[in-house]
């Protein structure tokens, strides 16, 4: 209002402005701002350029912000934990705290130091997969360093699940993880190059409801690359699965895939086929397999015993004690090597088809002993020996030892040495025995 | 242990076929196992130094003179390789095993064997007879058999890459059981790990995203068996009318099959490559629906194992190494080397895609398993010490 009335009243001075051009209303600007803090100064050119002193005014009604140099976040690392979030197509933040008592258990592990280790967050692509540890897709490994407790991690694929572990890597090749992050999965990048219809076999319960919401996903989510496996990340319900054409788990027995084929076979019968080419092979795949098992027990040592509750859950999830959780068969808990054939041949043994096709093997654990039996003597050079009535072969002093196999019952060993000029003969009977009771 | 490897081409002199990687990836793995191996193979080009170490295997290029004569030419290759075989005994000391792969390279070990104690092994990958269409021709095939009789004889033991080729070197070249080792080839799957828009490798050959493509890999000859492939085209597309075929490979029946091809008017589904073994290659495995290998005779066949690598299933010829392999309906489809089973066997892997790939993933557990290479280095030094 006071600005309309200068305008019509006070003509001259606003010319005198606009003649000046710019240089006035500068001028004013300028004077504003060195006398910023009097505010009472300033109320004095306010009816000269009442525009930019109303800026100015505005800002002196605000009150000064205050601000926090020195603020960071209060850090709580009395536990081990790693935390994903995919910020694009292409990038996932990740963001950790390392527990003391993490980096403890793994000294421990390592004997007293952390000499030759690193400080990596490994990263896995389980897309498709039901991951329980050895079978991503692929990895890496983003060397992080002791202090830092963030990351932006670059993938090379979108439309992926993730997941992520920080943890110290050795230099000969170990690594200790020390927790394991969220599984999250990052948006494609671009609408999918697919457009046939996927049908979804029905046959299971689900009722005509679901169809179409998950025509709906399928049609407008892009598809993963490589058009190999058209199922989604393992963050989908379980509902959506299963109209899918592969099982989580990876398990090669499901009934809703193939139209007319049912074929019950698992990963272990494929490797146990192939391995029929070399005995070599048997064997590598035999250490292979309890290589894994016992990477599987190390790691749920690691995960810390003052993560008490956490702990008892990460050996839930390990795959084969909830089998053993659900087993109806009441085997125990292998480590024993013997086991390792059957059970360990698959990478997840959940169960699946193997249970049906293959009998139950019993526990063979076996313990056997042998027994031996060694005589030695001595007599001159050029003596006879005798054993009942068998030569005794004696070296060149003069001595003889024999070996002979021990098994149960009694042994009579007559011994008889005869001078060589046939004067003087000595004989010496004894007798061992050997009973053996086995439990 | 001391090993020298007597082969005609590698992947690090001159590589034509499945041998030159074979020799190449098996020096590899036995180094890797701690034995020191040496290589003695060819100049592939001039500017190709003498001796190399690559990998930790020493290379030795030994040039020799040219022939008119094949065989001729072969010999003084042989006589080069056992040249610089003493050469390198007197540096570094003896050998405990020698190597041979091939006739090409049998001649070295004979004369080798002569003077010296080693160990003895020649691997055969295919024989004359094989490569000349099941026939035995006179003249300078005469004469490589011979070559081929006398190494086998003269070796200590002979590997043979799968049971049919055993099957057949025993008849033709009258040898023991106890001399003949299977131990089949294998494979670097690790070269086709790894995503790829199979969309944009098809789209590059005019194929479209969603057609079915069967890929041939292999030289175009008679011994392969594409021209039976093309006489399946016709059936494959009554039924699946955007099915596309990709030939990749070169050989003396190229144009005649792409005529035949133009002739039948399937041309429009085909695709010639020509000859490629790289990366390009390796994106068509990964983009195709199914692998096919209609051989008439196969000793081996080691685009099988790259099919499996790449996870993709397998349509190949019960004759010979793929039908040892292949577990029917499971890793791949075996068929008879003529047309109707040809189309029988395409056409079941479109009609049911999850089966076709539930196929490919078994192939590469396969792979995995039973075919790579510090496996197959295991099994050959398990040869080297009987």
């Amino acid at each position: 209002m006071a600005g309309k009335k200068i305008k019509l009243k006070k003509r001259a001075p606003i010319e005198r402005i606009y003649k000046n051009g710019r240089e006035a209303i500068v001028k004013n600007m300028k004077r504003k701002v060195k006398i910023k803090p009097l505010p009472s100064a300033v109320s004095k050119p306010l009816t000269a350029a009442p525009e930019p002193s109303c800026a100015i005014q505005d800002r002196k009604s605000v009150p000064r912000p205050m601000t926090l140099n020195e603020y960071e976040l209060p850090s709580y690392d009395a536990v081990s934990r790693i935390t994903l979030i995919p910020k694009d197509p292409l990038w996932i933040y990740a963001y950790w705290e390392i527990a003391d008592s993490s980096i403890e258990d793994v000294k421990r592990q390592l004997g007293g130091n952390l000499d030759g280790t690193r400080f990596v967050v490994r990263m896995y692509d389980v897309t498709c997969k039901d991951f329980n540890g050895f079978n991503a897709n692929h990895w890496f490994d983003i060397e992080v360093g002791r202090h830092s407790n963030n990351w932006y991690i670059n993938l090379w694929n979108d439309n992926a699940s993730y997941c992520g572990e920080i943890g110290i890597v050795h230099n000969s090749g170990r690594f200790f993880p020390m927790a394991r992050s969220n599984f999250v999965h990052t948006p494609a990048s671009g609408s999918s190059n697919r457009f046939e219809e996927i049908w979804m076999d029905l046959s299971q319960e689900e009722g005509g409801g679901e169809v179409t919401s998950m025509m709906a996903e399928k049609a407008a989510g892009p598809e993963p690359l490589g058009g190999v496996y058209p199922e989604r990340s393992r963050g989908t319900p379980d509902k959506l699965r299963r109209g899918v054409q592969y099982d989580t788990a990876g398990r090669f027995s499901y009934s809703s895939v193939s139209k007319r084929r049912k074929i019950y076979l698992t990963e272990a019968d494929l490797r146990a086929y192939y391995s029929k080419f070399s005995p070599l092979l048997r064997e590598i795949m035999f250490s292979r397999i309890s290589r894994k098992k016992l990477y599987k027990y190390l790691y749920s040592d690691m995960s810390g015993k003052e993560s008490g509750k956490e702990s008892g859950k990460e050996w839930k999830d390990i795959v084969y004690f909830r089998r053993l959780a659900g087993a109806n068969y009441g085997r125990k808990v292998m480590i024993g090597a013997s086991e390792f054939t059957y059970l360990g041949g698959s990478e997840n043994i959940m169960g699946g088809a193997s249970e049906s096709v293959q009998p139950e093997k019993k526990r063979k654990f076996f313990f056997e002993i042998g027994t031996e039996l060694i005589v030695y003597g001595r007599t001159e050079p050029d003596a006879e020996v005798k054993l009942g009535d068998k030569k005794v072969n004696l070296r060149p002093d003069g001595t003889f030892s024999m070996r002979f196999s021990l098994p149960d019952g009694k042994i009579e060993l007559p011994f008889t040495a005869t001078s060589n000029d046939k004067i003087e003969t000595r004989k010496i009977e004894t007798t061992v025995k050997r009973s053996t009771v086995s439990k | 242990m001391r090993i020298a490897i007597f082969s005609w081409e590698s992947m690090h002199s001159i590589c034509v076929g499945g041998v030159g990687v074979h020799v190449t990836e098996l020096a590899a793995a036995l180094e890797r196992k701690g034995n020191e191996v040496h290589v003695f193979t060819r100049l592939g080009s001039p500017d190709q130094a003498w001796y190399e170490r690559i990998h930790g295997v020493h290379y030795h290029r030994c040039p020799f003179s040219q022939s008119p004569d094949f065989v001729e030419e072969i010999n003084n290759m042989c006589r080069a390789f056992t040249d610089v075989f003493f050469q390198t005994e007197n540096v570094t000391g003896p050998f405990d095993v020698i190597h041979s792969h091939d006739w090409l390279a049998s001649n070295a070990l004979v004369w080798i064997k002569q003077v010296r104690p080693c160990k003895a092994v020649l691997t055969i990958h295919s024989t004359e007879y094989g490569r000349c269409g099941n026939n035995f021709n006179d003249g300078n095939s005469a004469r490589i058999r011979d070559h081929e009789r006398h190494g086998t004889y003269c070796a200590d033991h002979v590997i043979a890459v799968s049971k049919a080729i055993k099957g057949e070197i025993q008849w033709m070249y009258n040898l023991p059981d106890w001399k003949v080792d299977v131990v089949y080839n294998g494979v670097n799957y690790r070269n086709f790990d790894g995503w790829i828009d199979p969309g944009a490798v098809r789209r590059h050959y005019g194929i479209g995203p969603m057609d079915p493509m069967a890929l041939f890999v292999g030289r175009i000859v008679y011994q392969k068996g594409p021209d039976l492939l093309i006489e399946a085209i016709p059936h494959i597309l009554k039924y699946y009318s955007n099915a596309k075929f990709v030939f990749v490979g070169d050989g003396e029946m190229r144009w005649g099959v792409e005529d035949r091809a133009k002739q039948i008017n399937v041309h429009h589904a085909t695709r010639f490559i020509g000859f490629n073994n790289g990366w390009k290659l390796r994106d068509l495995y990964k983009a195709a629906d199914v692998v096919c290998m209609p051989s008439r005779n196969e000793p081996f066949g080691l685009v099988l194992l790259e099919a499996w690598s790449a996870g993709k299933p397998v349509v190949a010829t019960s004759n010979g190494g793929p039908g040892e392999i292949i577990w029917h309906d499971i890793t791949g489809l075996k068929i008879y080397a003529n047309p109707e089973s040809i189309a029988w066997g395409i056409e079941t892997i479109f009609s049911d895609f999850d089966h076709a790939r539930w196929m490919g993933h078994n192939g590469r557990i396969a792979v995995e398993t039973a075919f790579s290479w510090d496996v197959v280095a295991g099994q050959v030094m398990d040869v080297y010490g009987r």
